[in-house]
């Protein structure tokens, strides 16, 4: 009887307590899904310009241009010709979202301007990225 | 008597294991697929055309800025270094007081320029319109 109870103690004993590693990985869980994004990516990042009065800008609609004036949306290249229908499909998706541009420094001021206002007659609001 | 009673309270406690599992599934999902975006940008919004009618006679003068394909800039049809731009518009500014400032630029001109004129030009807190032309 002595012995039987004894065993019984021992065994809750080894028996991790799991309740501070829970609220630790729920803590992290809630973290991950209120921070998450579900960005398109453009695929790559451009060689930006540097600027001082720059902003911080939080955008869902991410559109590069490299420095031969290709347009990135999606890890896709296209022509700037053909972005008009791209671009109106993501502004149907999310209709609030803000949108950046990350133009490289060598890329074509016609090119940037030309989605600057594509993106300004879909009023999206929109900033061109610095460093 | 004891012994019953302890193993009752035992099977009363929930198995906690699938939903740990289910849960830490969901938190690799979200770590692998976040995505820190730290993005930082200039404002490049254009004022909204004006209506038809061409420069009524009463507007502000206009310093124009142009800046070539070869990313030559010039202020006021006189060439200049593009370092010098925000040099020579104030000087300019000087002579015309509330004068608006014009970037033209060529399509194939740098966005570097354009971004280092704009910066240049809003830290001074002057507006300026930008617009994109072949010639001068």
């Amino acid at each position: 009887m002595g012995r039987r109870s004894r065993t019984v103690i021992e065994d809750e004993g080894t028996e991790l307590n799991m309740t501070p590693m829970l609220d630790v990985v729920f803590i992290l869980l809630i973290f991950f899904i209120v921070t998450s994004v579900f960005v398109k990516t453009p695929g790559l990042e451009p060689n930006e310009p540097v600027a001082s009065t720059d902003v911080e800008w939080n955008p869902t609609i991410l559109i590069a241009v490299d420095s031969t004036s290709n347009v990135w949306i999606d890890k896709s290249p296209y022509q700037i010709n053909e972005v008009r229908p791209i671009i109106t499909a993501l502004r149907d998706e999310t209709p609030k979202a803000n949108a950046i541009i990350q133009a490289d420094r060598n890329a074509e001021v016609g090119t940037v301007m030309q989605l600057q206002e594509l993106f300004q007659e879909l009023e999206v609001p929109v900033r061109l990225a610095t460093e | 008597m004891r012994r019953s009673r302890k193993k009752l309270s035992d099977e009363g406690e929930v198995d906690m294991t699938p939903m740990l599992d289910i849960v830490f599934i969901m938190l690799i999902f979200f770590i692998v697929t976040a995505v820190f975006l730290d993005e930082e940008g200039i404002d490049v919004t254009q004022p909204p055309p004006p209506p038809d009618q061409p420069n009524p006679p009463d507007s502000p003068p206009a310093i124009t800025v142009y800046v070539d394909n070869n990313n030559q800039c010039s202020v006021d049809g006189v060439r200049t270094t593009c370092d010098g731009v925000l040099a020579r518009v104030e000087r300019q500014l000087a002579d015309k007081a509330g004068a608006s400032v014009i970037l033209r630029f060529h399509p194939q001109s740098q966005n570097r320029i354009l971004v280092q004129l704009k910066d240049q030009l809003d830290g001074r807190e002057l507006s300026s319109k930008i617009e994109v032309i072949e010639e001068t």
